[in-house]
């Protein structure tokens, strides 16, 4: 940490109650169907505490945003302003646990802000388990802002961003709507929900499913190893998903030139297609279906293949599953 | 790396420590249940492995194990996470997409879109 971003490093330990009738706190985002619920309301057992902070770039804006909070949900909301509004609410079984439970905000001067959560220990402290404390960021961020966001077992929500992001958990489900730009997420055993992304999506899931909606992006890939993948009007040039034990469902338009690729080891996979010039298709699975589309062309290699329209600049599907069975449909 | 698979929920949820232990251990419970996928999935592979040419074979260890590497030279947390998350990545495309050289399409590279 540099001098700059030490001589920064705020605790928010604001008053119970101060965050819920902040007048600063700027309005949400309207851009899109993508708006946020506020934080919830904190359990009427034990304590709690919520706090409210606006913090106002001085000189270079902010350009990068890092949250890690394994304690609880990460919400973050792009709106068209320039601070960084941050609205934490903390939740333990009595007020000397709540006291243990801190949220730093560093700024540096080079436009990062990074808040991080953590819980004090020490010799004196009673024992407390990790599922008694919570705590809860809603962050509102200049749109621009590029978010790169931790949590473990908490939700991570994301809006109405135009610089992509970078998210992580172990088990708590992921949520993106209403951002441009690259989009990472990566979870064991957390839901992944990805809509309106207008960028290039990776996506990584152990043991979870992952839904895509609406992905404009270049490349599109995906990767499960125990859990489904479905994706509804995805417009990616070039897309490539992969199950080893899970279906894989594809709703998508191909492009010119474009590539789709899907791939399962023991789920079945199933893509519908729409094209806007020649296509070929080829496929592999326990028991391909071409539906009306024709009698495919048996390769050498096993690989049944159908070609459809122009050659010139044909749009390359590939479809296989070891096990499972493999459907292909043109959508008119 | 651990044997036990993902799906143990023990390997995510936090356990009955003291919060503050119980976030010192976080990182390295969830590299493990990276491990324990990457390990599934190399088992997987054992079988399919040994159908393939003596290229192909030594093209994949080769790779492997310099992923492997990158896992024990990175430090705990985040970045031995990204590199598991690497193999579990190539282990799947070698398994399910018959990718083993690098010049195959790349999925071993979380991080970088191919």
């Amino acid at each position: 940490m540099n001098r700059i971003a030490a001589a920064l490093v705020l605790l928010i330990t604001a008053a119970a109650g101060r965050a819920s009738a902040d007048p600063k706190a700027p309005a949400p985002a309207a851009k899109s169907d993508c708006t946020l619920p506020a934080a919830a309301l904190a359990s009427k057992t034990g304590a709690s505490e919520s706090s409210g902070l606006d913090l106002s770039p001085s000189g270079h804006p902010f350009t990068h945003l890092v949250v890690d909070n394994p304690l609880g949900n990460v919400t973050v909301e792009g709106y068209d302003g320039t601070a960084i509004h941050i609205e934490t609410r903390k939740h333990a079984p009595d007020d000397d646990t709540l006291e243990r439970l801190r949220v730093s905000l560093i700024p540096s001067a080079d436009g990062t802000v990074r808040i991080t959560s953590t819980a004090d220990g020490g010799r004196e402290v009673r024992p407390v388990a990790r599922g008694a404390v919570r705590v809860d960021l809603f962050i509102r961020a200049p749109r621009n802002a590029h978010v790169e966001a931790a949590a473990s077992a908490g939700k991570l929500d994301i809006a109405n961003l135009d610089a992509g992001g970078d998210l992580d958990t172990a088990s708590g489900p992921i949520s993106v709507c209403n951002v441009s730009g690259e989009v990472f997420t990566h979870s064991l055993t957390g839901a992944t929900r990805l809509q309106q992304v207008f960028g290039s999506v990776d996506a990584q899931a152990v043991q979870a499913d992952v839904d895509l909606d609406t992905i404009t992006g270049e490349r599109l890939v995906a990767t499960v190893d125990r859990g489904s993948i479905a994706g509804r009007r995805v417009r990616s040039r070039t897309v490539q998903l992969t199950t080893t034990d899970g279906r894989i469902r594809l709703e998508a338009e191909v492009a010119l030139h474009g590539r789709v690729s899907a791939a399962s080891l023991g789920g079945d996979v199933e893509v519908r297609l729409h094209r806007h010039g020649g296509v070929i298709v080829r496929a592999q699975g326990a028991k391909v279906d071409f539906g009306a589309l024709g009698v495919p062309v048996v390769l050498a290699d096993g690989w049944r293949q159908i070609a459809l329209g122009a050659a010139d600049a044909a749009a390359m599907v590939e479809l296989r599953s070891q096990h499972g069975n493999v459907q292909f449909v043109i959508v008119e | 790396m651990g044997a036990a698979h993902a799906s143990d929920p023990r390997l995510v949820a936090p356990s009955d420590d003291d919060v503050t232990a119980d976030l010192a251990h976080e990182a390295a419970r969830t590299s493990a249940a990276y491990a324990a996928t990457a390990d599934n999935l190399a088992a997987q592979l054992a079988d399919v492995r040994s159908g393939w040419t003596a290229d192909r074979r030594q093209a994949f260890d080769v790779r492997l194990a310099d992923l492997r590497t990158a896992i024990t030279g990175a430090g705990e947390g985040r970045a031995r996470q990204r590199a598991l998350r690497a193999e579990i990545r190539y282990l799947q495309g070698a398994l399910i997409r018959d990718e083993i050289a690098s010049n195959d399409r790349v999925l071993a590279a979380p991080g970088r879109l191919p």
